[in-house]
């Protein structure tokens, strides 16, 4: 094996590294001083954009609900305890208002099918997609990105959200599980059932 | 260290791939992998599909999405701090709505169950004799009641000391309107022409519905039954006269 198993894709931020500096921060926000508003916003924007737009498949659905996200965060930011890390809560927030909208957006019985060109249209183009130059990677890319988004539309949300949050944003099964609510063993699971599920369609 | 055999470890190979495993299990589970091609075909497979999911993932666009999103939002909040209470308490509304219904099912359901043991309890009683409230009444029998069963028919009779015959001068009409035919009957006719009154159509009728003639003639057939049931069984010196008779038969009450 060329990679060693114990390196992680990505690391996730603990609240150790973090604490005083988001706690200052919310502190500010809690007091109105708008530009700490602004600050949390922004540090916070391409995080809640990106996995609302992973979680509905949507651009516009996205932006409306990272404003959402953002306006309940200043409305709820008094009940912030400091008991998860402030991006665990927001990932929570932002997770509770993409199931409602998905539930809305579902009973009004949306196309879950995902072309490849509207993928491409509605989520913008791939990470590497700038970065190779050769037609046909490219081709291949945009095929195989549409599949693995159309399986992933598929999937029950809860699974989706998991495999999502583990994967692309790389959090931990901790993380994770505080985030969503729900034991680490859920986590596990809903991981070890969606990998089945993607696995199975994508191979 | 024994090596582990793939189905004890299977469950571990996604914690072992998201890097969620510590101590003796990686060694263990780094041991089987690479003596075990189905399962270092397994973890492989797993590391791909999150490679094809990070790599479909969406990269940011030139002109970001968020731009403005910071100032929508302030604007927003600011707007909000300054709205008024019936807005708060709309979009309070919007957030506990599946609260408030279930808050208002739950006291409806209160309400009407108050509303209904009141209307129970304290309402006006049935006066139809054939109605279900009725029905239920009359199938309770009293502790000093007899049961009586008379072809697979059931009644039962109560009796007490109510002093001189003469006093009830219904009782001393219904001895007239037996006549001697009457008296050849046997008790299976008395019980059949009996129940054909009290009960017609498997429906009790109660004494007081009936018309006088109708009432005296029942009596009569009653006291014939009694002569016949229970002068033979029980010696009864006193003057005994009948205040009530219930009659539960078998009723059917149609569907709705």
């Amino acid at each position: 094996m060329a990679e060693s198993p114990l390196v992680k894709p990505f690391r996730a931020l603990t609240w150790s590294d973090t604490s005083s500096a988001d706690w200052a921060l919310v502190q500010q926000c809690a007091a109105g001083d708008e530009v700490a508003c602004t600050r949390l916003v922004t540090d916070n924007q391409r995080m809640v954009y990106q996995l609302g737009l992973q979680l509905l498949g949507d651009p516009q659905e996205a932006l409306d609900l990272s404003q959402e996200v953002f306006l309940r965060v200043f409305r709820t930011l008094h009940q912030f305890r400091g008991q998860s890390t402030l991006r665990t809560w927001i990932y929570r927030i932002v997770v509770n208002q993409a199931s409602n909208r998905q539930r809305w957006w579902r009973r009004r019985r949306r196309s879950l099918q995902v072309a490849i060109d509207d993928y491409v249209t509605g989520h913008g183009e791939l990470a590497e997609w700038r970065s190779f130059a050769s037609p046909d990677r490219l081709l291949q890319q945009r095929e195989t990105a549409g599949r693995v988004w159309s399986a992933l539309d598929d999937l029950p949300f809860d699974q989706r959200t998991a495999i999502v949050l583990r994967e692309i944003h790389g959090l931990s099964y901790e993380e994770i599980a505080d985030s969503l609510g729900v034991a680490v063993g859920t986590i596990k699971s809903r991981l070890a059932r969606a990998r089945t599920t993607l696995r199975a369609v994508l191979v | 260290m024994m090596f582990a055999d793939c189905a004890s470890i299977e469950s571990d190979l996604g914690p072992f791939v998201d890097g969620e495993l510590r101590g003796p299990k990686v060694l263990a589970i780094l041991q089987h992998v690479e003596r075990c091609p189905n399962c270092a075909a397994e973890v492989d497979a797993m590391r791909q599909l999150g490679e094809a999911l990070r790599t479909a993932a969406p990269a940011d666009p030139d002109a970001p999405a968020w731009d403005g999103l910071a100032s929508t939002v302030i604007s927003r909040t600011r707007a909000e701090a300054d709205e008024s209470w019936y807005s708060v308490l709309r979009r309070g509304g919007e957030d506990w709505h599946w609260v408030i219904v279930g808050a208002g099912s739950f006291a409806a359901t209160v309400v009407s169950t108050t509303v209904l043991s009141a209307i129970l309890a304290f309402g006006p009683r049935p006066e139809r004799g054939d109605s279900l409230s009725a029905l239920i009444r009359n199938s309770e029998m009293p502790v000093d009641a007899v049961p009586a069963y008379f072809d697979h028919e059931a009644m039962y009779l109560m009796f007490d000391d109510i002093g001189p015959m003469a006093s009830r001068g219904e009782t001393q009409l219904a001895r007239r309107v037996v006549d001697e035919s009457e008296e050849s009957l046997t008790e299976l006719e008395v019980v059949d022409e009996l129940l054909a009154r009290v009960a017609p159509k498997g429906r009790p009728v109660e004494f007081e519905r009936m018309g006088a003639k109708e009432r005296r003639r029942t009596e009569a057939l009653l006291e014939r039954m009694n002569q016949l049931r229970f002068s033979r069984l029980v010696p009864i010196s006193a003057t005994v006269g009948t205040l009530q008779v219930r009659f539960s038969a078998s009723t059917s009450v149609r569907g709705l």
